[in-house]
């Protein structure tokens, strides 16, 4: 498993090498930085799209208040948070699952889905994806038709 | 409608610390009755200004009161927004991690447990450990089950719910039943 140093160390060595690598095709010079909150932006709607997928992010009213304030740096509150460097990203994410889907199955859609995003529209690699199961959601009970 | 509850709740809890406040505030006579927005609470407050003696301390005692109700009231809304949920990891590898929240998993085994006919009730809950997950479930069977054929089709049922949605190896289930309306007799199963 990476560990934070490690994706650290990794988004500064893809900054140096941002020159060399992540040529521009255009041939205007230049260099396009993509925001942290673009790349969760992509994730995030990769992830909704996925069958079993509730909702993504804790309902955590606190970390609303926070996330609303500002004072949430890694915005949790709404569910992911990334860490991107030139090359590739690190996705910690949080979500609801529908009840009776398969936990595995649902996160390697998740996986999936992100990375084949992230690559598309981004042109980045998803180096890891952290999944955390914040809760199940259970179908409303159906009411009878007859007293 | 829980965070309507929080909600007011919270605001309660702000009112008590407020009112706890001023009583404290008007007796050291930082602020004066009279000085408090609208009328409602002037001949109240002024009563307290002027108290002496036991009456005094009782104020005090009140205000002191009245305040730290506000703030446990206040921390008993806050404190589950506050902490982190223990989380179950299920995997670990190269592309990251996959994890579960415990309450989630036992909510998982109770909607299991509830499912069983002759189940009127139930309290489920997991203890993971290096080999997998161990439950624990106290079930309430209504009168007239077949308590042995009951605890074992909540065992299985069980496992079969938890390898299958979550992932992970079940290594025991244990089911601990009573009947309703004889809460002294229970039967454990394992």
């Amino acid at each position: 498993m990476t560990t934070r140093a490690d994706r650290t160390e990794s988004r500064a060595n893809n900054t140096e090498e941002t020159g060399r690598i992540n040529q521009n095709p255009s041939g205007v010079a230049g260099e396009t930085v993509i925001a942290d909150e673009v790349v969760a932006a992509i994730a995030g709607h990769a992830a909704a799209e996925v069958d079993g997928v509730v909702k993504l992010g804790t309902g955590n009213v606190l970390r609303s208040l926070t996330d609303a304030m500002g004072s949430d740096a890694n915005n949790k509150g709404r569910g992911i948070s990334v860490e991107a460097g030139t090359l590739e990203a690190v996705f910690d994410i949080e979500l609801t699952v529908e009840y009776g889907r398969p936990i595995p199955d649902v996160v390697r859609k998740v996986r999936e889905s992100i990375a084949r995003d992230i690559r598309s529209l981004a042109g980045m690699e998803t180096r890891e994806i952290n999944v955390d199961i914040i809760a199940i959601e259970f179908p409303e009970r159906i009411k009878s038709r007859v007293r | 409608m829980k965070y309507v509850n929080a909600l007011i709740a919270v605001l309660v809890a702000l009112l008590l610390i407020a009112a706890g406040a001023v009583i404290l505030l008007v007796m050291g006579e930082v602020i004066n009755p009279d000085d408090m927005p609208g009328e409602w609470f002037t001949p109240q407050l002024q009563a307290i200004a002027d108290s002496t003696g036991t009456e005094q301390a009782i104020n005090i005692a009140i205000g002191i009161g009245l305040i730290v109700l506000g703030v446990i009231l206040l921390g008993l809304q806050l404190i589950p927004f506050m902490g982190e949920p223990k989380m179950l990891l299920i995997s670990n590898g190269d592309a990251g991690t996959i994890r579960v929240a415990v309450d989630s998993v036992e909510q998982l085994a109770e909607r299991t447990v509830q499912s069983n006919r002759a189940v009127t009730s139930n309290d489920c809950s997991i203890d993971p450990d290096e080999s997998g997950l161990r439950v624990r479930c106290h079930a309430v069977l209504v009168m007239g089950s077949e308590v042995p054929t009951v605890a074992s089709d909540i065992q299985a049922a069980i496992k079969d719910v938890l390898e299958r949605l979550v992932g992970v190896p079940v290594t025991d289930v244990t089911v601990r039943t009573k009947l309703a309306r004889d809460g002294q007799r229970s039967v454990l199963a394992r």
